[in-house]
């Protein structure tokens, strides 16, 4: 198999999984109960989210972990990697059931 | 075997410190758990009844008073809670409120030497900074300005405080929540609809099977072992879930030793042979329960066998424990705080709910879920917005206001209780250092004071009138015993105080906490019935909720409509907020797949019988006697492996650092896992008590609800 044969498989399969992602989530588009919960996905679901890359993907969790609960959206372009013009995108997908907050006896 | 154990003799020699003390000028007896208090052989003038401000139990209390001045305390005999029992912690209030070392003066640091200011004037330069901190930021002010609470005193306090947060626009107050079990209400919450214990300790009576799961009651709330005596003398099976052994286990049926942070995975595996050999309510679940299907798929993999690998325990362990409660007809498990303090804490306590759930063991008498520091009585943000209405920022949780400190993005901090409580305390030190002004409320010169600019001294429980609550929701009031000394200030009176000069338009003004009180009582229905007349004639409380004056308290199961308070009243297993029902390992544990081989052993910390958190106890000599600084207890197996021997000097390293400590070897913990405890501090005079804090060296690692305290890597090493 030379290069270019080697690409064009490549790009075939690439074409395929971003089929499979947005099959995935066509769903969701809009819906508020299937939209994935950026709180507790997983990477590999958020990586399945159009637009989102495992790399994104995992520096959201990062964020997540490091700082909690996200509450809106908007806080995403927080971060590293993110921009408005995706974000925008992803509100279509994602959604942000945090934990309430219930404090204890105190 | 070397534990942290009391008896007879301990007390003995408490007894013996408090009349070597400077307050009793006759010996008062000791007092062993659970019995009644004895006349007191002292001089006093007069009695009033008290409560302890220490544990959620909130004992209520005898105290005795001469000359304007506490010289003894007991349990109260009439507190159905307690019997009239009480815990060391308890007594050292009497030498803590007369303590020579407590400081009765506002403070000002000045070029780095404290002088006494007055309270006016520290009052003025408070307001003074804050209201330069909403000139800057006309846009922005709300979260430079933020409150640690502390366990308030009375609800009054905690009113005050919120009142003056909302009037400043300020939504940032950091509870003990975070660090404490924030895990477990709001796992309570999301699927049982109330973050609270879902019925009262006295039912463990009429269970057939109590679980204390991860909980060590008999050392951590020391009054409330007199229930699971009672409990066993009436037969109940007490089934201990412990990675150590503790003074609990001296009361447990049987004990299961599951490694640190594997409980979520004991949950499944009794799930997986529950569902497996139909010991469960199938009519039950089809009924009131959702999200089956995704149950039995995470609990799948979960065969005995498996999860004696990952427990340590032995595969019929496993079945056993399953075996006993798919039989056993009312069972109630009791939520120990050590399950939150886990990262994989909120799955765990989702599993556990889950096994209650499927056997339909969470409603009716004998049946439920125990968490001694679960939820609180509600109404209490109802009435603040009521009272101070407008919009205020959404609260941010402490990661983002620690951040936000980092960032100089904070002007004045409340500091009421110590920031050593965090994960990676350092850090949080560092990010308070660069807060302008920092307000310490504290009743010692002790670590929180260093980062301070102002320290306003508080009062103790006993120097105040107002209500409080406890484990079981049962409000009480107290009225004020002693007078405070020096310029000693109520929680309530400084933030009043607080909030009349910064925001005179807005902030309530009332006269006393039975004034605010009378308007918070009448204001929320939830709170109606608890009028205060009502209240001053129940010396064991009145239970929360109660909307009428003549509605009788009910004790027992919270779900008094035989339903629970879901949206649609039933228990609903799957939810996106959430997500899958998984294990994983603890963060940082040495046992995950990227662990750091420099760090094999699972660290494990908490409290002793002896003392409090990290700040108020340590000041007590006589609960120093039982304490011989920083100890960490180490199984003679692991201590071998590295060359350890009983009694030697060692260092314990995690990832951020490392402590020095005397090794003690036990065989009640598991090979691999050491345990020290939590409370001490550097700063206090009493020698046996003073260390460095503990969470010096532990990680910051965080769930979603809060921080992780246990279950991380560490080594121990010879300090030589």
């Amino acid at each position: 198999m030379n290069v270019s044969h080697k690409m064009t498989v490549a790009l075939l399969v690439l074409a395929l999984l971003g089929l499979v992602a947005a099959s995935a989530f066509a769903a969701g588009e809009g819906t508020e109960e299937t939209k994935l919960n950026v709180n507790s996905a997983t990477v590999e679901e958020l990586a399945k989210v159009p637009g989102l890359t495992p790399a994104l993907a995992q520096e959201i969790v990062k964020y997540r972990e490091e700082m909690g609960d996200i509450k809106s959206l908007d806080e995403l372009l927080q971060v590293k990697g993110m921009d408005p013009g995706l974000l925008e995108k992803l509100k279509d997908y994602l959604s942000t059931d945090a934990v309430s907050g219930s404090k204890c006896t105190c | 075997m070397c534990m942290q154990r009391f008896g007879r003799r301990d007390f003995l020699k408490f007894g013996l410190g408090l009349a070597g003390g400077a307050v009793a000028s006759r010996a008062a007896p000791a007092l062993a758990l659970g019995q009644a208090p004895p006349r007191p052989e002292i001089d006093f003038d007069r009695v009033g009844d008290g409560n302890c401000q220490f544990c959620q139990v909130r004992c209520r209390l005898k105290v005795y008073v001469n000359r304007g001045r506490v010289v003894h305390v007991t349990g109260h005999p009439e507190d159905f809670w307690t019997g009239g029992s009480m815990c060391p912690k308890g007594l050292s209030l009497v030498e803590l409120i007369n303590s020579p070392e407590r400081v009765l003066y506002p403070m000002q640091r000045v070029d780095g030497a404290w002088r006494r200011i007055s309270y006016e004037r520290a009052l003025d330069l408070i307001v003074e900074r804050l209201g330069r901190s909403k000139q800057d930021f006309p846009r922005a002010w709300g979260n430079r300005t933020v409150l640690f609470s502390p366990l308030w005193t009375s609800v009054e306090c905690e009113l005050a405080s919120s009142l003056f947060m909302r009037a400043g626009g300020y939504p940032n107050i950091l509870t003990p929540g975070e660090t404490c079990i924030s895990s477990a209400s709001n796992t309570l919450a999301l699927f049982l609809g109330s973050p609270n214990s879902t019925t009262t300790v006295d039912e463990v009576l009429n269970a057939e099977t109590l679980v204390l799961w991860g909980a060590n009651p008999v050392e951590t709330l020391p009054p409330y072992a007199g229930w699971i005596e009672k409990a066993r003398a009436k037969g109940v099976r007490v089934i201990l879930l412990d990675c150590r052994v503790t003074n609990s286990s001296n009361l447990a049926t049987r004990q299961l030793m599951p490694r640190p942070g594997s409980d979520g995975v004991l949950a499944l595996g009794v799930i997986r042979h529950l569902l497996t050999t139909g010991q469960y309510d199938a009519g039950y679940v089809a009924a009131q329960v959702t999200g089956l299907e995704s149950l039995k798929q995470a609990a799948n993999d979960y065969t005995p066998e498996a999860v004696a690998q990952i427990t340590r325990l032995a595969p019929g362990e496993v079945t056993d424990l399953a075996d006993s409660l798919g039989q056993s007809r009312r069972t109630i498990v009791w939520l120990g705080g050590s399950l939150s303090r886990y990262t994989n804490g909120m799955q765990t306590l989702r599993s556990i709910i889950a096994i209650q759930g499927i056997t339909n063991r969470l409603l009716g008498p004998g049946n439920g879920i125990i968490t001694m520091e679960g939820g609180k009585p509600e109404g209490l943000k109802e009435f603040a917005d009521q009272a101070v209405p407008g919009d205020i920022p959404e609260p941010q949780n402490m990661r983002r206001v620690q951040r936000t400190m980092e960032q100089g993005g904070v002007d004045v901090a409340f500091l009421n209780s110590s920031y050593r409580r965090y994960p990676d305390c350092n850090a949080v030190k560092a990010a308070l250092s660069k807060v302008p002004l920092v307000v310490c409320r504290s009743f010692f010169m002790n670590e929180e004071a260093q980062l301070a600019q102002l320290l306003i001294p508080g009062a103790y429980g006993f120097e105040s009138e107002g209500s409080q609550f406890g484990a079981e929701r049962q409000v009480f009031w107290r009225d004020k015993i002693v007078e405070p000394p020096g310029e000693v200030v109520e929680d309530w009176r400084f933030y009043r105080d607080l909030g009349s000069r910064l925001a005179p338009d807005v902030y309530p003004g009332f006269e006393s906490p039975r004034d605010l009180y009378r308007r918070f009582a009448a204001a929320v229905p939830s709170w109606r019935g608890l009028t205060l007349e009502r209240l001053r004639g129940a010396h064991s409380g009145l239970i929360w909720p109660c909307q009428a004056q003549d509605e009788p308290e009910r004790r027992g199961s919270l779900f008094r409509e035989g339903r629970l308070p879901t949206p649609d009243g039933k228990l609903n297993l799957e939810t996106s907020v959430l997500g899958t029902l998984a294990w994983s390992e603890p963060k940082g544990s040495p046992l995950a797949k990227e662990a750091d081989p420099q760090y094999p052993l699972l660290f494990t910390q908490g409290k002793v019988v002896f003392h409090w958190q990290q700040s108020l106890t340590n000041y007590s000599r006589q609960l120093g006697q039982f304490c011989q600084g920083r100890v960490v207890y180490v199984h003679p197996e692991t201590a071998k492996a590295g060359g350890i021997a009983e009694g030697e000097a060692v260092f314990i390293k995690t990832a951020l650092g490392q402590l020095p400590a005397v090794a003690r070897l036990t065989t009640g913990v598991l090979p691999g896992t050491l345990f020290t405890a939590s409370h001490f501090s550097p700063l206090t005079p009493v020698e046996q008590n003073r260390a460095e804090p503990i969470n010096t060296i532990t990680p910051g690692y965080w769930d979603r609800a809060s921080a992780q305290f246990n279950g991380f890597g560490c080594r121990l090493v010879k300090a030589g």
